[in-house]
Order: C-alpha cells, then sequence, then structure tokens
C-alpha cells in the first residue's frame, strides 16, 4: 500500500497552513512531529478529507482519495485531538453507534475484543459522563480501530493519558505498524521514539526533514552536550537557551544542550535521543527565521 | 432514530426546552378550560325533544313563536329560581340552535347560491368576461348548490361554546412557544456533533454525517409530534365531554362560523385537517431550522437566525389577521405560520388565483408548505456532508 501527498498546500484566506507537503508513505508507523501550529492538525484533516486542500492530491495506491469517497473511509480510522462523545451512551453504546456508522454488521466480538486491548471491559457499561479524560482517549483509540483500518490516523492520541497508559498505547501502535500505515501527529517524542519506523518533521507548514528515528538521531551526533554546572549558572544559561535543560543527578548537576558547536569547555559529548533531534531542527529553524 | 433521540435526550436543554413547553401547555388548557366552566351537557336529545314539542321542524315562523315563549318562560323563572332558569336557559339554547340547524342554514344557502347565480349571469352577460371571475363564482356556486339540502343533527353544543373550545385549542401563544422548542430542538439536534467533536469521527466512518440528516430530522419530528399528540388528545378529551363521541361524525357547518364552509366536511374531518397542517406546519419549521442549523455553523448564532425568521413570521401573520387586508390572503396562501388558524380557510369560500384557475387556498398553503419542507431538507442533506472548506 503507498500513500503519496503531492504538492498538499493549504491556505486559511492570505495565511499559509501547508507549502507543497510531498511524502510517500508505506506500511509502518510514521511520526509527524512538530510544534503546535506547524500544520499537522491541518495535514490530519486533509488526509482524512475532512478539509479540502487548496492544491495537490493525496493518492492511496494511484487512486486520489477524495474520489474514493465511502471506499476510502471503509479504510480508514481516525482519533482527531478532541474525540467527542455522548455523555448520554454508555463505552459498549458508544462502540455499537460508530460500529453501526461504520457499516459494520455483527460488530460484538470486535467490541469486546477492542475494548479489552484499551483496558475499558470492566468500565464498558458506565456512561461517558463519568468516564475520565484518559479513559475517554482509550475509548476514541477503540473506536479508531473498529473497522480494522488499513489507514490509522492518530492525532495527539497520548495527551491524558497516564505513563501506563502510554505505555500499554505504544504497544498497541508498534504492533499495528507491521500491516498498516499508522500517521501519529505528537510533540510528545518520547511517545514515537522507540515504536515509529519514520519521523516526519514539520514546521510552519513545510516538512524539514524525514527519517527513521535513528537517521534523524546521527544527523545530531556530537552535537548534544552534557555540561557540569552549579545550579545559578545553570538557570542562567537555560533561561537564553530554549535548547537545553537540567538534568540532576545524585551527586552532581549537568546541563544537557543541543548546538552546532561546543559550548564550554567541559562540555562532553552525549548520546542523541529524539527529543534532542527535535530540540535541533526546530530551534535551528526558528534560528534562521529570526536571521532572516 | 432511537439513537439520535438518545443524543437529543442527552442534553439538558432539550429537557429543560421539553418540560417547560408541557407546564406552558397545561397551565394553558388548565386555566381556559376552568374558565370555561360546566359543559352544554345538550347533547342533541334537548334539540330532538324541542322539535317535536312545537311539532312542525322546518317552520320558521312555528319555531320562532315557540322560541319567544321559552324566552319569556326563561325571564319569569329566573324571578323564580336559579334551577328552573338554568332548564330554561337549556331549552332556549336548543330552540335557537335548532332554528340555525333547520332554518337559517338552509335559507342562508339559498340566499348564497342565487347571489353568485346572479354573479355568473351578470359576469357572462359582459362584452368581455373576466375568466377567472366566472370560474371562480362558477365553482362557488357549483360548492354551495350541491350542499344545499345539507341535513344535520346538532351535536347539541352551543356556537358560543365551539368558538371558546376552539379559541382554548388553536391557542396562538402555545405556538410561540411550539415554534421556540422546535428551533432549540432543531438546533441543538442537528450543531451536536460540531459542539462536542464528534462529527470528525462521524464524517470520517462510511455513514457520514449526510446519512444521519434524515434520522436527526425523524428524531425532531418523533419529540415535536408527541407533544402535539398529549395536546390533540386533551383537545379530543375536551370536545368529548362537551358534545359526546358520537357527534364527531356530524357536519361542521352547525356552527355558525362555518356556515359559508363550501366543502361537506365532518367535525371528525375537520379536526384531522387542522392535524394534518399543524403537523406539515411542524415539519416545515423543523426543515427549515435543520437547513438553517447545516448552513450556519456557529450553534448560538443559528438559534438566534433560526428564531427570529420563525417568530416574526408568526407575528407578521398575527398583525395581518388583525387587519385582515390583503396581507392577509397573501400570508394564508403563501405562509406556513397560516396553518396555525385553520378555521380562516372553512369559514368561506377561500380559494386563490393560481395562473387564472381558482385553487383552494388551504390546498395551496399547504402545499406550498410541503414544497418549503423538501426543498429545505433536500438542500440540508446535500449541505449537511460538506466539512471541506
Amino acid at each position: 500500500m503507498e500513500l503519496q501527498f503531492v504538492n498538499i498546500s493549504k491556505n486559511y484566506g492570505k495565511k499559509t497552513a501547508l507549502t507543497n507537503v510531498n511524502l510517500t508513505l508505506h506500511e509502518g508507523v510514521h511520526a509527524l512531529l512538530g510544534p503546535n501550529g506547524a500544520g499537522k492538525s491541518t495535514l490530519m484533516n486533509i488526509l482524512t478529507c475532512l478539509l479540502k486542500a487548496t492544491d495537490g492530491k493525496i493518492t492511496l495506491d494511484g487512486e486520489e482519495i477524495t474520489a474514493m469517497g465511502a471506499r476510502f473511509r471503509d479504510m480508514l480510522g481516525y482519533l482527531p485531538q478532541n474525540p467527542g462523545f455522548y455523555n448520554s451512551f454508555s463505552g459498549y453504546g458508544v462502540m455499537k453507534y460508530f460500529a453501526d456508522l461504520k457499516g459494520m454488521k455483527k460488530p460484538q466480538d470486535r467490541i469486546d475484543e477492542l475494548l479489552e486491548l484499551v483496558n475499558l471491559t470492566e468500565d464498558k457499561k458506565r456512561k461517558i459522563g463519568h468516564y475520565s479524560g484518559g479513559m475517554k482517549r482509550r475509548l476514541g483509540i477503540a473506536v479508531s480501530l473498529l473497522n480494522d483500518p488499513k489507514l490509522l490516523v492518530l492525532d495527539e492520541p497520548t495527551a491524558g493519558l497516564d505513563p501506563k497508559e502510554r505505555m500499554r498505547f505504544r504497544n498497541i501502535i508498534g504492533k499495528l505498524g507491521f500491516d498498516k500505515i499508522v500517521i501519529l501527529a505528537t510533540h510528545i517524542v518520547s511517545d514515537v521514539e522507540s515504536i515509529s519506523d519514520n519521523c516526519l518533521l514539520l514546521k510552519n507548514g513545510e516538512i524539514i526533514t524525514t527519517g527513521s528515528a535513528d537517521d534523524l538521531k546521527e544527523h545530531i551526533k556530537g552535537k548534544v552536550f552534557n555540561t557540569p554546572m552549579s545550579q545559578e549558572k545553570a538557570e542562567e544559561y537555560i533561561l537564553n537557551n530554549s535548547c537545553a535543560n537540567i538534568i540532576k543527578t545524585e551527586d552532581s548537576l549537568f546541563v544537557h544542550s543541543v548546538s552546532d558547536e561546543k559550548p564550554f569547555e567541559n562540555s562532553v559529548p552525549a548520546p542523541a535521543n529524539l527529543e534532542d533531534v527535535y530540540m535541533y531542527y526546530f530551534n535551528e529553524q526558528s534560528k534562521t527565521e529570526e536571521e532572516k | 432514530m432511537l439513537k439520535e433521540l438518545k443524543k437529543l435526550f442527552s442534553s439538558r436543554l432539550t429537557w429543560v426546552a421539553l418540560l417547560l413547553t408541557l407546564a406552558y401547555m397545561i397551565y394553558l388548557s388548565y386555566a381556559d378550560w376552568r374558565g370555561m366552566g360546566k359543559p352544554d351537557g345538550n347533547d342533541g336529545r334537548q334539540i330532538v325533544k324541542f322539535v317535536d314539542e312545537i311539532g312542525v321542524s322546518n317552520d320558521y315562523n312555528e319555531i320562532n313563536k315557540n322560541l319567544e315563549a321559552y324566552w319569556a318562560k326563561t325571564e319569569s323563572l329566573s324571578k323564580e329560581s336559579k334551577e328552573y332558569f338554568d332548564a330554561a336557559s337549556k331549552l332556549y339554547d336548543s330552540a335557537s340552535i335548532a332554528r340555525y340547524v333547520y332554518v337559517d342554514f338552509p335559507e342562508h344557502r339559498r340566499n348564497m347560491v342565487t347571489e353568485l347565480f346572479y354573479t355568473v349571469q351578470n359576469e357572462k352577460g359582459k362584452k368581455d368576461p373576466d375568466s377567472y371571475v366566472l370560474a371562480y363564482n362558477e365553482k362557488a356556486l357549483e360548492y354551495y348548490n350541491k350542499y344545499i339540502p345539507l341535513e344535520f343533527k346538532s351535536t347539541g353544543m352551543s356556537n358560543d361554546r365551539y368558538n371558546l373550545y376552539y379559541t382554548l385549542y388553536n391557542l396562538s401563544y402555545w405556538e410561540v412557544i411550539m415554534i421556540a422548542f422546535i428551533v432549540i430542538v432543531t438546533v441543538r439536534m442537528f450543531t451536536m456533533e460540531r459542539t462536542s467533536g464528534a462529527y470528525q469521527l462521524i464524517n470520517t466512518s462510511r455513514k457520514n454525517s449526510r446519512r444521519l440528516f434524515f434520522k436527526k430530522y425523524a428524531a425532531v419530528l418523533a419529540v415535536c409530534f408527541l407533544i402535539r399528540a398529549v395536546h390533540f388528545i386533551t383537545e379530543i378529551l375536551y370536545y368529548v365531554r362537551s358534545a359526546g363521541f358520537t357527534n364527531l361524525y356530524l357536519p361542521i357547518q352547525q356552527f355558525t362560523d362555518f356556515e359559508g364552509c363550501p366543502w361537506q366536511i365532518s367535525i371528525a374531518g375537520f379536526i384531522a385537517v387542522k392535524e394534518a397542517a399543524v403537523l406539515l406546519m411542524y415539519g416545515a419549521f423543523a426543515a427549515l431550522a435543520a437547513l438553517l442549523s447545516v448552513l450556519i455553523l456557529n450553534p448560538l448564532v443559528s438559534l438566534i437566525v433560526n428564531l427570529v425568521l420563525l417568530e416574526s413570521g408568526f407575528l407578521f401573520y398575527r398583525y395581518a389577521e388583525f387587519k385582515t387586508t390583503d396581507a392577509a390572503d397573501k400570508f394564508r396562501t403563501y405562509v406556513p405560520h397560516a396553518l396555525m388558524n385553520v378555521k380562516e380557510y372553512f369559514i368561506k369560500f377561500d380559494y386563490c388565483n393560481f395562473f387564472g384557475v381558482p385553487v383552494s387556498r388551504i390546498a395551496f398553503c399547504m402545499a406550498f408548505t410541503a414544497f418549503i419542507c423538501i426543498v429545505s431538507l433536500a438542500l440540508g442533506f446535500i449541505l449537511s456532508g460538506r466539512g471541506k472548506r
């Protein structure tokens, strides 16, 4: 299966949200990373046909998705950023309602299986009004998986989940990537580092780079440093450098930073993680813009 | 549709609107019912007795003479005791109804037919007769002539009482509340997904929001029809209490307000037309509100626009009705709000000019309302699938 974005652009009046996005995706987990306002949700909405692109097209195995209509929606599973449910429905009732909307016949077994998967079996008869934010999100994940979609689009799926639920979620998504195209938009990079096959970095409506987490980490090899310093100095440095954070250990304190050059004489190179990649690319982008 | 109803009733707003509407309806019914006092208790047997007494049922002079005698008796008895006065009053009422049914109605019909006959002859005698005037009067002549020999027993319900009954169950202020209820419920139903965020999940499913459009509309109608059913049951209960159940088959013309009604229609038939017209009106209002809710994305703005549009239509209709000008005729032809007072279409030969052909105004208004309903639904259905901007 091949999903292609061809010159996708989107303008809201004079404001440009996306500029010439070109991508080709295959089965696997694709993490769409970018800060707020980067255009992630806009791209998701265009992909799910909730928004119309100003220019360009998206094709699935060569066929334009807007022309596929219900056939495309049959292959699609979508979890929006703020999924809305009906408070008077039970969790099971919501699943049944959306199973009906997705044209599923005899969906009971599938519903039970998915409720088990997202750990909501015991609460399936409770009204949604009594669900916590995390439970609603887990239910949203289950709804998006109802029709066993070939293309799964998840917008900020881990927001509001506790660490245990996030781990559970990562395990679920990791398994799904084998036979589906999973696109996962987030700015919580730690959630996708271990499960993504491909990362797409989006800034100001443009894809700035793509690659696997390891590739991207390789790109910034030698640009990540740990610098031991006093608490006062560290706080002062952090104030002026958004690309750094303080790490405390039992007997010492050091600043973990990303930069092209060694920031201090006593700085030592450190292994990069995906968060460092995120900080490096988006900070560099900001710098470039400021210079312009 | 049941799931859509469940969604609708998951909103507190729906419950509040429903309870307020029902409470207002109960209050109005109770206040008016109480104000009307006891029913006539005159089930028609009094009239039969009266007609038997005078022996000649269709002799105007005889009836009039006896009526005068009863009036004199009533006046004299009223000085003796209230009980006698009440009994005599009842007989007087019976005599009055009998005079209308057996004497006045056929007489007035004959006069109308004669007048129409001369109007037709006069128009035909002109060098250049107006084809519409001719067609209109010929049709009226045909109808009135057909039903001159309309013979009927009386329900025994006095005309004054009928008017009170009709007014009670066609409360204009009640409809103001009902219009507001329809708007609130419809806007809530059609904007629910947008406010909750569920529209994204729905629009990415096989059956997207377009497929839900008619289910939502059916759910709104079901609630409105339920309220109307409560209204209808109280109406029938009141009528039966006043005039008896079996009298529903009698012609509506027995009430003097309907003397000019050209059609042969029973009281039950009139009530059925009235209910059908009101339900059609509700359907059109709900369809229009659904269309505007699809067009206007902000629920609050949609609510305000709907309320202003539909309530102002009602106010204009009432204004035109009081003025009894050409505007009232136009309203009764083109504006669905006129269907809340169906009686107006039945009290005379009410036909309008449709490309030179006289067409029943109520039929035209109902057809036009159905047209508004269908067009609104079709547009709403087409536009409801749009999420692409």
